[in-house]
């Protein structure tokens, strides 16, 4: 696919905006905004824990990855454009190296009355995004914006509709299915006249997918299902249409979410569905051909000091992407909500569940309750399941913060979570994981702009019996010392020290004894008015690295990052 | 008025498509010309759906017969031997062919005659979806032979010493550089493989076979000869010694020689041409 013409781009850019500033009878003098960010690379070699084995780490020795995003708005005009750079970049792929540069992104929108018309790149998303959901999430390098236009028309001040068609972004080109979508999404107030404003509300949508498949993508399904037996044998279609109806019901402090969303028969890949093989014998991974369904609620309470979320999804079948034969996160098209908690520090977040597109059932509980002024407590409970029952993920979180003064606040809890890790990252063979993680968080003011703030945490982990040995990488102890002198300055050193090491955890080649290892991390931060910059040293080992449920397995990391990120 | 202006618009969108005519699935056709295809299906001891890619690849043998030759290239990517095996496939060559075909998402991956199929990204000749290999195979099949190969393997017992000649020969007229590739395989070598992906956890019997064993050539083939004219004969002999039999590897019998010409110089194929043989 040709890219766009940087030149071209940068014109029309330049004549929209010679263009609105000739409006001069108008008093809107617009608004020009941008933002810069990189991430950078330096490779060190350490066969040890893995960091080996790519370019970066053989020879190419530095990678990074840059976005510069300009856009203004002036009259009901909004134009935007997106230069990404990647030089030798493990992002797009942690195993390989990828170099590209271009116009990543450009949108052209204009308000018109009750109109709103957008061509380019857009960003959207119907209900919660289970049916669609276009975006970006840098730290995965997803963005799968759509390309085409959009129309938008705002029917009265409570409702609006909008009409969306195109193809889906692949980096600097686009995946050849296409796409369109309706939205109706609206406001009602329920609340009688007596009972003041906004008691009991509801916030309905519906939206409407529709895909069509182009002929190579259609050849391709073809030629995979020729090869398959007549039992395993199915017609393919070109289109796909997916469906959702949301609504959001508040009544005073409670508010209820519900969202069901099919989608019609179309082929994808089902890894569990068992194919029949010409000598007779079946294993399992086919191509299928099945509808799909979610079912979704949130029930939230927020009052008096207690907050409390009940979550419940079903999701079967659910496999949406522009191209069956795209894997992992690439072509997706919806975005199915994360069941369990989004944990942040090191060792919580180190088995995080990724979504199940075909099979899963889940729940989730949060409550919180704020005691007093000084005292706030909280716990989480997420329990995730195939349809057939098979335990995937089970999380129990406590946390206690306690503000003494507005000189120091302890925060502290304790983890207890099952991770099914031969499904999560088909690790044959291996038992549910199971873990306990009690952690602490201590931060001190020493004076007005000065801080330290302390973490540690210690995972402890279950034998594999069959194995004799810890389960993954074994008992884990981290600790984290951060120093802040505001607004500028902070300075962060931690050390994450496999200290009973497990049976996946690197062994010495002379004594061939497992190695306790030290994982070491050293950041300094600058920030000077809305720019950001840090240099860091990192040593990190292999985990799951998930954004909202989206997850994928990061290799081992030596080396050092610089980022800087700028805002105007 | 306005709400039945968004209805039409979404019925249009949406409705108006709901009927499309099916798609066909025709059979798969083994009818091929005379031209062998080379298969290197990356794989490893420690992957576990590569036993699904293998299946993929014992189909393909059997649809077309004498048409295909396999070699398992089981380099380092997750071909670390487990615990209990009693082999170590990984070797110096495997992992340098597994490099030289990157870049591939994950494994199980095949190349088939290291062909850029058009759905491939530019400079990509490695097929990640196993379900994707037999359609390519039955594609390439397709293709007119353009020239022969004749392998004839002299083995000498007491030194492990095998004397291998290879004969290229022209049956079209053929433009640019050829290179030649050799390649040592084993095959019914009974070790532990990692079948997670079928369900079947850690299978300790597992028959690999096909495994690639050793290189003769470079990595980017041997120079064979500029511009092959029909019926114009290149031959190239090689030694190769065997290392001697341990604990059921290495054994003669299970031995094979795989010689292909590859096209286009410093590139990576694509295969015009292989040829197999027993060690013997």
């Amino acid at each position: 696919m040709k890219l766009i013409n940087p030149i071209l781009l940068a014109l029309v850019f330049l004549l929209f905006g010679t263009l609105m500033v000739a409006q001069e009878a108008q008093q809107d003098k617009g608004s020009f905004t941008g933002g810069f960010q990189n991430s950078s690379n330096f490779f060190i070699r350490d066969s040890l824990i893995g960091a080996f084995d790519i370019p970066q780490y053989d020879y190419q020795h530095f990678g990074a990855q840059s976005w510069l995003d300009l856009g203004y708005t002036r009259s009901g005009f909004d134009i935007g454009v997106r230069f990404d750079v990647f030089n030798n970049s493990n992002l797009r792929n942690p195993n390989q190296s990828y170099t590209a540069n271009g116009i990543g992104r450009w949108h052209i929108g204009k308000s018109l009355d009750k109109f709103d018309i957008r061509a380019g790149y857009i960003y959207d998303q119907i209900g919660s995004g289970i049916i669609y959901r276009a975006y970006e999430e840098r730290a995965l390098l997803i963005d799968n914006a759509l390309k085409g236009v959009r129309l938008t028309y705002k029917i009265n001040d409570n409702w609006n509709a909008r009409v969306f068609a195109g193809q889906q972004r692949n980096l600097f080109s686009n995946y050849e299915p296409n796409m369109r979508g309706a939205v109706l999404e609206g406001y009602v107030d329920l609340t009688s006249k007596e009972e003041g404003s906004k008691l009991f509300t509801l916030a309905p949508g519906i939206g409407l997918i529709g895909k069509t498949l182009d002929d190579r993508t259609m050849s391709s399904i073809v030629d995979i299902v020729k090869t398959y037996l007549d039992e395993d044998r199915f017609k393919p279609t070109h289109n796909t249409y997916a469906g959702s109806i949301y609504n959001t019901l508040s009544f005073g402090p409670i508010s209820f979410y519900t969202e069901a969303a099919i989608k019609t028969a179309e082929a994808f890949n089902d890894p569990l569905a068992l194919k029949t093989n010409r000598d007779g014998s079946t294993s399992p991974g086919k191509m299928v051909r099945e509808a799909g369904s979610v079912y979704y609620g949130s029930l939230s309470y927020a009052g008096n000091g207690l907050g409390v979320t009940l979550e419940a999804k079903r999701t079967e079948n659910f496999e949406f992407r522009v191209d069956p034969n795209l894997q992992l996160i690439e072509g997706l098209i919806n975005f199915i909500p994360p069941m369990n908690r989004q944990n942040t520090y090191r060792l919580t977040a180190r088995y995080s569940p990724a979504t199940q597109l075909l099979s899963e059932q889940a729940y989730q509980a949060d409550v919180k309750y704020r005691w007093n002024k000084k005292l706030t407590t909280s716990a989480n409970f997420s329990y995730i399941t195939d349809l057939d029952g098979n335990k995937l993920f089970q999380e129990t979180y406590t946390e206690i913060i306690y503000k003494h003064s507005r000189k120091f606040q302890i925060k502290g809890g304790l983890q207890l979570l099952d991770y099914n890790q031969e499904i999560y990252e088909q690790k044959t063979g291996v038992p549910i994981v199971e873990t306990v993680t009690p952690y602490v968080d201590f931060l001190y003011k020493i004076s007005r702009k000065k801080s330290i703030r302390t973490e540690f945490q210690f995972l402890a982990i279950g034998d594999d019996e069959k194995a004799g040995f810890k389960q993954d990488y074994g008992d884990w102890l981290f600790g984290l010392v951060e120093f802040s002198v505001a607004p500028h300055w902070s300075f962060g050193i931690s050390d994450m020290y496999n200290i009973t090491p497990g049976k996946l955890s690197p062994t010495d080649p002379d004594s061939g004894e497992k190695l306790a290892l030290h994982y070491p991390r050293i950041d300094i931060y600058y920030t000077y008015k809305s720019n950001r910059f840090s240099l860091s040293y990192i040593k990190q080992v292999e985990g799951i690295v998930c954004n909202g449920g989206i997850c994928r397995l990061e290799p081992a990391f030596s080396g050092f990052n610089f980022t800087a990120s700028s805002s105007f | 008025m306005k709400y039945q202006f968004f209805a039409l618009i979404v019925v249009s969108v949406f409705l108006g498509a709901c009927t499309e005519t099916m798609v066909m699935i025709p059979e798969i056709s083994n009818e091929c010309t005379e031209k062998v295809i080379l298969v290197e299906e990356l794989t490893g001891v420690s992957c576990p759906n590569c036993p699904k890619g293998t299946e993929v690849v014992e189909d393909i043998l059997a649809l077309f017969p004498g048409t295909v030759i396999v070699v398992g290239v089981h380099g380092d990517f997750l071909s670390e031997p487990k615990s209990d095996s009693k082999y170590d496939f990984r070797s110096e060559p495997a992992k340098a062919v597994e490099d030289f075909l990157k870049p591939w998402l994950g494994k199980p991956a095949a190349t088939v005659d290291r062909f850029p199929f058009v759905d491939l990204p530019d400079g990509e000749i490695t097929l990640i979806n196993p379900n994707q290999w037999l359609s390519r195979v039955e594609q390439r099949c397709q293709t007119p032979q353009s020239l022969d190969i004749q392998i004839d393997s002299n083995y000498d017992e007491e030194s492990r010493q095998a004397t291998i000649t290879v004969t290229t020969t022209g049956m079209v007229p053929i433009e640019g550089e050829l290179r030649m590739n050799l390649f040592i395989t084993e095959s019914h070598l009974i070790d532990p493989q990692d079948a997670g992906g079928l369900g079947q956890g850690i299978i300790s019997d597992y028959e690999h076979n096909h495994v690639l064993k050793d290189m003769l050539s470079e990595l980017t083939g041997d120079f064979l000869v500029n511009n092959l004219s029909i019926d114009q004969s290149v031959t190239k002999t090689y030694t190769y010694e065997m290392p001697a039999e341990s604990n059921g590897e290495w054994l003669l019998d299970n031995m094979e020689v795989v010689a292909f010409v590859t096209e286009g110089g410093q590139t990576r194929g694509p295969v015009l041409h292989a040829a197999i043989t027993h060690m013997d």
